[in-house]
């Protein structure tokens, strides 16, 4: 098995949440100056809501109260369109929080990202709504961070390299893949959605299969012409299903080769 | 005795949050609180009268063909009950459509007359049926108002949120109109019963080996 779980709990939760947190600023530094300052209220509400959930948990299971879904937030100040009404951030903000983490035990212990649960919510919920479309000034925001995280050694990058060699490889077959304006979101996305050092799968082999299977479902769900944020969500959401079904295969086939060894 | 039963069966054995029977139904027809009082009164009619039947001629059933002749007169009562409801409420059952037909293959109803009217006196078996009804109908109550209020701003078609299109402020939450919704209601309420009643919660069937929990 990997050890990423290993490393993080010995740099500490709060270690991988302020670097990813940190490593978001300059995506949502490309979202305000492209939006304008009205994602700010959004943010706030983003904020504000995921921490409460959190830590409403944590105090009624008396734990050590943390704030580990600020990065929920910042993601979601990016994905989510900026003229959502705010009440509805909320509502689907704390309703995934607790879905995704809380119901688990909290980060760390469930397999969902929460903000990927979040943006699926917020899309099933209000029929209509369209996530953000990211530019490539996002994934150009992106890039430093893939360096910072796989440094800081919170990136699965197994996961995140697998997805982008199958992006390559499914290039043709979908019109998603192709167009210019997907790049924003197939980077941001793989970093901070499907490369998720919680969710990702956990063992090697797994994150690769899991890297792979995220870029054939976003292949497929998005041939029928859906935007590319809405169909990199649904994909990971759906990769995320698998993950631990994936990791669970490795880990028989492996023990099973131990024991004829 | 009667009280204990049906107090029993609202809460520490809830045939929905407590047995997990009946979850089919309970989802599809919890999308208004009309619908799911409805199907409350269907099934416990049903029930009690099932359980009332069985009983009564448990003895003359022969343990090779219970489940037939248990099927067969539930399938009866589904059938006379339905009929109904299409004579004097015609709207209300074709927006129940099929399902209060489907109270023939609801495992709470066949599961009550297998587990306790086959084996036990009319007047228990009659009290049991209306225990296991009323625990039923609780949590499709309950299902139906949330899911009715977030997912069309109504209770009972009574308007509760202002709609957006009616001038009002309130947007439905499409999910809530969802099948998966009403499993996220019944199971949050599973989850804070069972965190309430510690008693409640089962041993665990099937835990981790030693060799999963450990890293590397």
């Amino acid at each position: 098995m990997s050890s990423l779980r290993t490393m993080i709990a010995g740099r500490g939760l709060a270690f991988t949440t302020l670097v990813t947190a940190a490593m978001l600023l300059p995506g949502l530094g490309v979202t305000v100056s492209e939006s304008g300052t009205a994602v700010l209220p959004l943010l706030a509400v983003l904020t504000t809501s995921a921490i409460a959930t959190e830590m409403t948990f944590r105090l009624i299971r008396k734990q050590a109260l943390t704030a580990h879904n600020v990065t929920t937030a910042f993601i979601l100040a990016i994905l989510l369109p900026t003229e959502i009404a705010l009440w509805r951030a909320a509502t689907m903000t704390v309703l995934g929080v607790t879905l995704s983490e809380m119901i688990f035990g909290g980060r760390g212990f469930g397999f969902l990202n929460a903000a990927v649960v979040i943006a699926a919510l917020v899309v099933v919920s209000f029929p209509g709504t369209a996530l953000a479309s990211l530019t490539d000034m996002h994934a150009a925001a992106t890039a430093p961070a893939v360096l910072a995280l796989a440094v800081a050694g919170v990136l699965p990058w197994r996961a995140l390299g697998a997805f982008a060699l199958g992006c390559i490889a499914m290039t043709g077959l979908s019109d998603t893949i192709t167009t210019t304006t997907a790049w924003g979101v197939l980077v941001f996305g793989g970093v901070f959605l499907l490369a998720d050092p919680f969710a990702s799968a956990q063992t090697r082999s797994g994150q690769v299969l899991q890297g792979v299977l995220a870029a054939v479902l976003f292949a497929f769900l998005g041939a029928g012409g859906a935007d590319a944020t809405t169909t990199l969500v649904r994909a990971v959401l759906l990769t995320a299903l698998f993950v631990p079904l994936l990791d669970q295969a490795i880990l028989t086939i492996g023990r099973r080769i131990d024991a004829r060894a | 005795m009667a009280m204990r039963e049906i107090r029993s069966a609202l809460i520490t054995n809830n045939p929905v949050t407590q047995q997990i029977l009946g979850i089919c139904s309970a989802l599809a027809v919890s999308t208004s609180v009309a619908t799911a009082l409805t199907m409350s009164m269907a099934l416990t009619a049903v029930l009690c009268t099932s359980n009332v039947i069985i009983s009564s001629i448990r003895h003359h059933i022969p343990p090779s063909i219970r489940l037939i002749v248990q099927i067969t007169i539930i399938a009866s009562l589904v059938i006379v009950t339905d009929q109904i409801l299409q004579a004097y409420a015609f709207e209300l059952s074709r927006q129940l459509s099929i399902f209060v037909g489907l109270i023939v293959t609801n495992c709470l109803v066949l599961g009550r007359a297998e587990a306790f009217a086959s084996r036990n006196p009319v007047g228990p078996s009659a009290i049991d049926g209306l225990a296991n009804a009323l625990g039923y109908s609780l949590i499709l109550l309950l299902v139906g108002t949330v899911r009715e209020v977030l997912g069309q701003g109504t209770w009972f078609a009574m308007t509760v949120f202002p709609l957006a299109s009616n001038g009002g402020w309130f947007e439905p939450i499409g999910l809530m109109t969802l099948a998966p919704s009403a499993y996220f209601v019944i199971g949050f309420l599973i989850w804070a019963i069972r965190s309430k009643r510690r008693d409640l919660v089962e041993r665990t069937g099937y835990g981790l080996r030693r060799e999963e929990l450990s890293d590397d």
